[in-house]
């Protein structure tokens, strides 16, 4: 009627889901992500990459909301440059945003990922909570890239791979 | 016949802990490990230690075939049990039987052997 239809990349990936985040939701998420990428980009080892990250952030969401009654967002999307998202957001305070800037800005710098989450494995025993071995483990062992933004009250935190280094 | 004392059963996730041999433990992880079995995780593994070290056992296996995945937290349950076989010299290895399968595996177990590679040995499942 009109419309024209636009082509779609083989490849081309977007999902949003908002939901009540609670810790026995993880799985299912985790699940979904892993298959749904693996599907689309036929790389299993980018699949369990970004499933990793997927269930890292929300349980990261699931601990530290300021109000568990909002819902969570997960977005998962590819770019134009063949780079694959995961975001996810929630309600947050600037109190915590400081500290993980500070660490995501380290995570990033270090000129040795690996060596970096090992120095973070062994400082992380010493303490209960708050290690952010999650993200050091996305950084490092997932080979992602993060960034993290906070507008009003809402907190995003991404990871970025690219599509076909696994393969 | 399973240890009780060294199993739990959860929704996700299960721990079974087995004496193969009369100097060897056998721990079974299946499921997904999250924020809800974190701190059980943590404890259970300092009990099978303390276990290991009374029975001076020479071997602890890990099993890690049915091991869907681990979070972060419960990851770190795994490296205190490197650091406990290198501060309080064990007088076993832990050996970990992993299923390359999931990925993750791969990644996380070599980060995990780095923490003690004395101690720690890392071998693909066999598949039957």
């Amino acid at each position: 009627m009109g419309s024209e239809a636009q082509p779609v990349a083989d490849d081309a990936l977007r999902f949003h889901l908002e939901v009540s985040m609670r810790v026995h939701h993880l799985t299912a998420v985790r699940r979904f992500v892993a298959e749904l990428t693996d599907s689309v980009v036929h790389d299993s080892d980018l699949a369990s990459r970004l499933a990793l990250a997927t269930h890292e952030l929300l349980e990261n969401a699931v601990k530290y909301s300021v109000d568990p009654s909002r819902m969570v967002t997960l977005k998962l999307w590819a770019d134009a440059d063949r780079r694959i998202h995961v975001t996810v957001l929630n309600v947050s305070s600037e109190a915590l945003v400081g500290p993980l800037r500070e660490l995501l800005r380290q995570l990033n710098e270090a000129p040795d990922p690996v060596a970096n989450y090992q120095k973070m494995i062994a400082s992380s025993m010493e303490r209960d909570a708050g290690s952010g071995l999650g993200l050091a483990r996305i950084r490092a062992e997932g080979e992602m890239e993060l960034s993290c933004e906070f507008r009003g009250d809402q907190l995003s935190v991404s990871a970025q791979a690219m599509m076909g280094e696994g393969q | 016949m399973n240890i009780k004392e060294l199993t739990f059963y959860r929704d996700t996730f299960a721990v079974e802990t087995t004496r193969p041999q009369s100097r060897q433990l056998m721990v079974a992880l299946s499921g997904c490990a999250d924020l809800r079995v974190q701190s059980e995780l943590g404890t259970l593994i300092h009990k099978i230690h303390e276990e290991a070290r009374l029975m001076n056992a020479t071997l602890v296996s890990v099993n890690m075939d049915k091991l869907e995945f681990l979070s972060s937290g419960c990851f770190k349950g795994l490296c205190t049990w490197a650091r406990l076989l290198l501060s309080r010299e064990a007088s076993y290895k832990l050996r970990i039987l992993s299923n390359p399968k999931y990925h993750w595996q791969v990644r996380s177990l070599n980060a995990l052997q780095l923490l003690a590679p004395d101690f720690i040995s890392i071998e693909k499942v066999e598949q039957s």
